[in-house]
């Protein structure tokens, strides 16, 4: 346990090295938040009602919705992965008395911690300014429920990145595929707009999918548009599909360790 | 009980035909021709403790991958290695802190952080205590000279000293086997000098089983008194430097000199292969057992010898020879 504490330490020091990246990727953020509250704002000068929501609780929805979003990121672990599996570092990590997959978690927690700091303060100041139009929730066991379901949400996304990272252990270059994979998986899980705006078969079948949970679900309990009962199937629901993920993963790192040829030195 | 057993071992990857053209890599996507290579074929070979071997061997002879298997890395496609009494591939952690793995053409350290950063997280990865992590540290640190760059970011290094502090890193838990895959490459001739005194230094302190790959003869003739020459996947030759050299040379070389109006190369064809000739120098390979008589046939005609002197054969020469077999 203590060398993987060691290397979320080393993880956050390697973080703060790139002071740059980290304030270039928040003012990434900026822009991202104030295009979809734009976008919104023109759509709702012509119509009170999008898909049963008004302005308040879509304005609401984008900046609940991208904070859940930010909260669940990842990174790119799925592209560490493929570099890690394409460019033969894996090698380090399977000569060493340690785990690839448990080191990947680890970092990633270090990674995600550092930007958490950041991003959250920034959300809070958007909030702050947008205060006239957000919906507040108050019920402590609802904001209980949506917390517990964002912290598996970030392991269920976590997994997902890993997995489709192992994709490289049969491919030679996935970089397409992981650009694809991250915009499907915002989609899918309703951090670009509600998913009430799908059709309504696509939408019941997305709810056999951990996407949804990710970060619609959440959004829209703190809405009050799925109630507590929801909430809980909701996280029994991920954490089924975190099990799944597991195993999963499992199979498919001992099949590509198999294949795995060591490339690149 | 041998350090290192390697019986039968055989590795074949896998690999697709591509053929040259988009429409052929259109093709590629449905339907691919799998190809077969053999980069091992059954090699047999055992290393005793505390011995420092090489492996000699043109590009992609299999050296590479004969050390990704005894470290772990690829599973064998057949036969079996056995490493201080534990079969590489099942990576148990017992076996994995008692050997370390360097590749010069790889960075194992934390591009963007200090080496020092390295080393601390590699001792608690390999649950080093703090007591042996000071003394190793100390005892490598000033064996390599590098005192002062511990506390620069690893990418502002030099191409060597980022490799002494690869080895600090590899060795910092004491492993009894060290793998090392061309560790001198791109190093200019200073620093390769210096890093191969250090592992001639450390296998002797240490009585560190080493096995070194390389492409410069002169870390071989340095650290080698044993090697294994791999050529397309077999092992070609297997033993003592010295043995190579009467087995695959059995003459010498004489060089002569000669002064006043020198000779005529028919003058002296007569005593053997000319390796090399002008009027007033000339090389003649002779046969190991011939060579005295030669020499002294030489010295006692009438020509004008000014010196002679009789040469073992070059080793890079000898093994130019054995790969353009």
């Amino acid at each position: 346990m203590r060398k993987y504490l060691f290397l979320i330490k080393t993880a956050w020091q390697r973080q703060l090295v790139y002071r740059a990246t980290v304030y270039g990727y928040r003012l990434g953020n900026i822009f991202d938040v104030l295009f979809q509250v734009t976008i919104w704002t023109a759509v709702y000068k012509s119509t009170n009602m999008v898909y049963g929501y008004n302005y308040n609780e879509m304005i609401t929805y984008v900046m609940i919705g991208w904070l859940i979003n930010f909260l669940t990121s990842n990174y790119g672990v799925e592209d560490v992965v493929s570099r890690n599996i394409q460019h033969g570092e894996l090698n380090v990590y399977l000569t060493r008395p340690i785990s690839y997959l448990r080191s990947l978690i680890t970092m990633s927690i270090g990674r995600a911690s550092i930007a958490l700091l950041s991003g959250v303060v920034l959300q809070l100041l958007f909030i702050l300014i947008f205060r006239d139009y957000i919906i507040l929730q108050s019920n402590p066991l609802v904001i209980l429920v949506i917390i517990l379901i964002v912290f598996i949400g970030y392991f269920v996304r976590l997994l997902l990145s890993i997995l489709f990272g192992l994709i490289a252990f049969w491919a030679t270059d996935v970089s397409g595929l992981n650009a694809f994979f991250q915009t499907f998986i915002r989609l899918l899980s309703g951090g670009y707009a509600p998913l009430s705006l799908l059709p309504a078969t696509l939408y019941n079948i997305g709810l056999f999918f951990p996407f949804a949970y990710i970060v619609f679900f959440p959004t829209q309990l703190y809405l009050g548009k799925l109630n507590l009962m929801d909430g809980i199937k909701g996280i029994g629901v991920e954490l089924l599909w975190l099990l799944i993920l597991y195993f999963l993963i499992k199979i498919v790192w001992n099949k590509g360790l198999k294949k795995y040829e060591g490339v690149g030195i | 009980m041998k350090t290192i057993e390697v019986k039968n071992l055989s590795k074949v990857y896998e690999y697709y035909k591509k053929q040259p053209g988009l429409w052929a890599s259109v093709k590629g996507l449905f339907k691919r021709e799998k190809l077969f290579t053999e980069a091992v074929k059954s090699i047999n070979f055992s290393i005793e403790e505390g011995e420092l071997v090489g492996f000699l061997g043109p590009n992609g002879a299999g050296k590479t991958t004969t050390l990704k298997m005894l470290s772990g890395i690829l599973y064998p496609s057949s036969g079996e290695a056995s490493v201080l009494g534990f079969t590489p591939h099942k990576r148990q952690k017992e076996y994995q802190k008692q050997f370390a793995l360097v590749m010069g053409q790889k960075n194992q350290l934390w591009w963007d952080l200090p080496a020092m950063e390295s080393f601390i997280l590699n001792k608690e990865i390999y649950e080093v205590s703090d007591q042996d992590f000071k003394k190793n540290l100390d005892e490598l640190v000033e064996l390599l000279d590098i005192k002062d760059i511990l506390d620069v970011q690893v990418r502002k290094l030099s191409l060597g000293q980022r490799m002494k502090c690869e080895l600090v890193a590899a060795l910092l838990h004491k492993p009894k086997i060290l793998f090392l895959d061309e560790p001198t490459i791109g190093l200019d001739v200073v620093a390769q000098k210096n890093i191969r005194d250090f592992i001639k230094k450390y296998n002797q302190e240490q009585k560190t089983t080493i096995i070194l790959t390389s492409h410069y003869m002169d870390d071989i003739k340095e650290l080698c008194k044993r090697v294994v020459i791999i050529d397309h996947g077999t092992i070609i030759y297997d033993g003592a430097l010295d043995d190579l050299i009467k087995k695959y040379a059995p003459y010498k070389v004489l060089n002569i000199t000669f002064n006043d109006k020198g000779v005529t190369k028919k003058q002296v064809e007569e005593y053997g292969i000319i390796q090399k000739y002008n009027q007033y120098a000339v090389s003649i390979e002779v046969n190991r057992e011939e060579v005295k008589k030669v020499a002294t046939a030489i010295l006692s005609s009438d020509l004008p010898v000014d010196d002679i002197m009789i040469d073992e054969v070059d080793i890079d020469e000898v093994i130019r020879k054995i790969f353009k077999k």
